[in-house]
């Protein structure tokens, strides 16, 4: 821990402008969300004269019979299940790729290294495509299949399995005569902890803030996540001026798990990152 | 926002062919079956009756914006044998359109989508659009309004690639009491519409006339050049010619330059919160646009009931009678789409019923394209906001005098094209002019890259 080191003035100084550049939009956020259609037009935007915030929270879950809520649940469940599910996935292919010797061990870990660097929003359309022929579009399974697998999960999972399980621990179980699966399931996953919270963590964050995929797979608003929602709404501004207020408070709204998210589960997050760091 | 690439493989075949009226559209240009009984489609549609069918049809439609998931609720209601499922999609240019693109070249397109007038080619030069003339009755062809006809019929005399609901015909809103108090007259041209620039911001130097909405409005800026007999997309042999930055739209540009350069016009973002703002506050006397922007002027501007009015878009030429359209649109019926004729009879009734317009008009302040409509007491009412003015005489005449111009196959990308080359020149503090240049070449080489033979 460096606690204990003087903080340079030029270092704090640097410190209050990233932080400013980075808690404006957040704060002018919540200042919006506390205003009037009238006030969000004609008032400055870092400060409210009134607070209209829980009126607002009424008209953005009363608008369109609440679809707002629909919303919200559906992006928790796309982001926990997908997460949930996706991180059992990686951790049991990361287990297999560190814990297994076979033929075409690296060459398939460097293929899935590889699928990193794809974007996931150049998959969309080809993935729109190959569901559409399995009559998939436009249902859950659409955006939450694709959500299950991530090849950056599968190298973190890796990278923490080599790191947080020694292969004794492994050889010692199956000595004892537990199998694979059990061992990965009582030995490995427990042993594996903060990294597995970390890859949930990364993978819950990325399929919350999805946005491509849902906007290409699905047409019906009561599937879609907050995030295309919101962008459904933003386009009908001209329509609707009134929707502004709905699109702010909702944004401010749809942050708030991701933020509780990382708050309840930072201790874990910050071991995992740094997990693999060194050899030990 | 992220574009994703656009794949379009079959249409060769299809360009030109439709746009010069030389291929009959297989399968769909027939009238129902005169003597079926069955398939009542209830009171409100007269046209012809479709033929029978093995109990009720379903038909999936795809629209944005308010209003529409009702109406089509109240046709479901009054028509048990062709129901109706809405699909609340994006916005056609941030996504709508590449939806459907995607949906068609996946096999899953829907019965029924609604379509911008300035999109209909894009979907009817690939062939992916039904001509539903054969379910229209000629009483009904003949109720709707010239200009809009024209434009559904892509060129192909009779034909209905999309069954119109609502236009844009364009008008000047301007603030009467503000030319009043300063004795600016209401300019008839564009040349005294730029005088009457300078004498506003003489008046008030915080003020402009009018601001610039190309930058994040390329259809406006498509109209006003219309105006000015731009033409940008002619069907040419098997491809296209294309000259977004042709003479007219390089003169449209340079009118709204000098005005900039003067800062007698403003340079926001339309819709923005800057723009209402400074609508509310005075510090914009006026606004060309469509019939639908007197709704948002009321709810930009609420505190200046009374202080508005309606006058004639300027022409380019003293005496003229020509005016321009910024959007409206209509329901377009897929050729994929296994009952287009009861597809046809839902489109028809969202444009030509008054139970349709009344719930349109109210969300979203659709203007009816048909003579019978257009005769509703709705446009004849005098409008407290607009100074008791009868607001809609003046956008009425200006819908029978809207300009020929053709759209291109690909408006989705030419509109991005104008808007980054416009956003280019405000950042670098070039010209518009040289932006439609670059807008240009961006256009055509997008288009070739799309498989378009294109000539300049």
């Amino acid at each position: 821990m460096t606690g204990l080191r003087k903080v340079q003035p030029a270092n704090a100084a640097v410190l209050v402008v990233m932080c400013a550049y980075f808690v404006l939009p957040l704060w002018w956020l919540a200042v919006s969300a506390t205003k009037t259609q009238g006030e969000l037009v004609q008032d400055s935007g870092l400060f409210s004269a009134s607070n209209h915030f829980l009126s607002n929270v009424a008209d953005l879950y009363a608008r369109d019979s609440g679809v707002f809520g629909r919303w919200l649940v559906n992006s928790l469940l796309y982001a926990g299940v997908g997460a949930a599910v996706g991180t059992v996935l990686a951790a049991a292919v990361g287990y297999a790729l560190s814990k297994y010797r076979f033929t075409g061990r690296d060459a398939l870990f460097n293929a899935i290294l590889a699928g990193v660097l794809v974007p996931p929003a150049a998959l969309a359309l080809p993935l729109f495509l190959m569901f559409s022929r399995v009559g998939l579009t436009n249902t859950y399974w659409a955006v939450l299949l694709p959500s299950l697998v991530s090849p950056l999960a599968v190298y973190l999972a890796r990278v923490s399995i080599d790191a947080a399980v020694p292969d004794e621990v492994v050889e010692a179980a199956s000595v004892d005569g537990a199998g694979g699966v059990r061992t990965f399931a009582l030995i490995g996953l427990p042993m594996m902890g903060p990294g597995l919270v970390t890859i949930f963590l990364f993978q819950f964050v990325l399929i919350w803030n999805n946005f491509m995929l849902p906007l290409i797979m699905l047409n019906d608003s009561s599937l879609y996540p907050v995030t295309l929602g919101l962008y459904n709404w933003s386009g009908q501004f001209i329509q609707d001026p009134t929707l502004a207020t709905s699109v702010l408070v909702g944004a401010l709204i749809a942050v708030l798990p991701v933020i509780v998210g990382f708050l309840l589960l930072q201790r874990f997050w910050n071991t995992g990152l740094t997990q693999g760091a060194v050899k030990s | 926002m992220t574009r994703w690439s656009n794949h379009k493989t079959t249409w060769r075949l299809g360009i030109g062919l439709v746009a010069t009226g030389m291929v009959t559209l297989a399968g769909c240009a027939g009238a129902p079956a005169p003597n079926s009984t069955s398939a009542t489609t209830g009171a409100a549609v007269v046209a012809g009756q479709c033929p029978a069918s093995d109990g009720p049809v379903t038909l999936n439609y795809w629209s944005w914006g308010a209003g529409y998931e009702d109406a089509a609720k109240l046709w479901n209601s009054t028509h048990p044998d062709i129901q109706v499922t809405y699909s609340d999609i994006p916005v056609g240019n941030s996504g709508g359109y590449q939806k459907m693109f995607n949906a068609v070249k996946a096999g899953t397109a829907p019965d029924i989508g609604f379509l911008e007038f300035d999109n209909i080619a894009a979907f009817g030069s690939q062939d992916y659009l039904a001509d539903v003339s054969g379910y229209v009755t000629d009483a009904q062809k003949a109720d709707f309004v010239a200009p809009v006809k024209k434009a559904v019929s892509l060129g192909t005399d009779g034909a209905m690639f999309s069954v119109p609901i609502g236009g844009g015909p364009m008008a000047l809103i301007y603030r009467k009491d503000l030319f009043t108090k300063h004795g600016i007259d209401v300019p008839t041209t564009w040349a005294e519409f730029e005088q009457a620039a300078a004498k506003v911001h003489k008046a008030d130097p915080s003020a402009v006339l009018a601001n610039f909405d190309g930058y994040g409005n390329a259809n406006w800026f498509a109209g006003l050049s219309s105006q000015n007999k731009a033409q940008w997309f002619a069907p040419d042999g098997d491809g296209w010619k294309v000259s977004v930055n042709d003479a007219a739209s390089k003169a449209t540009a340079d009118l709204w330059q000098r005005m900039l350069d003067a800062r007698s016009a403003s340079d926001l973002a339309t819709f923005s919160p800057a723009w209402s703002s400074a609508l509310a506050k005075g510090k914009i006397w006026s606004w060309p646009t469509a019939v639908w922007g007197a709704g948002v002027v009321k709810s930009s501007a609420p505190d200046t009931s009374g202080d508005w009015a309606v006058a004639p878009l300027p022409t380019w030429n003293a005496g003229e009678k020509v005016s321009a359209t910024w959007g409206g649109g209509g329901l377009s019926v897929f050729k994929t789409s296994k009952h287009p004729c009861e597809a046809a009879q839902f489109a028809l009734w969202m444009g030509t019923s008054p139970d349709a317009l009344k719930i349109l008009n109210k969300a979203i302040g659709i203007y009816p394209t048909t003579n019978t409509l257009l005769a509703d007491p709705l446009f004849s009412e005098p409008d407290k906001f607009f100074g008791d003015q009868k607001i809609f005489d003046v956008f009425r005449a200006a819908s029978e005098v809207t300009p020929d111009f053709t759209w291109g196959p690909s408006m989705t990308d030419t509109y991005k094209a104008i808007t980054d080359a416009f956003t280019n020149a405000k950042t670098a503090k070039s010209s518009l002019s040289a932006a439609l240049d670059e807008a240009q070449t961006a256009v055509v080489s997008s288009m070739q890259k799309d498989g378009f033979t294109v000539s300049q």
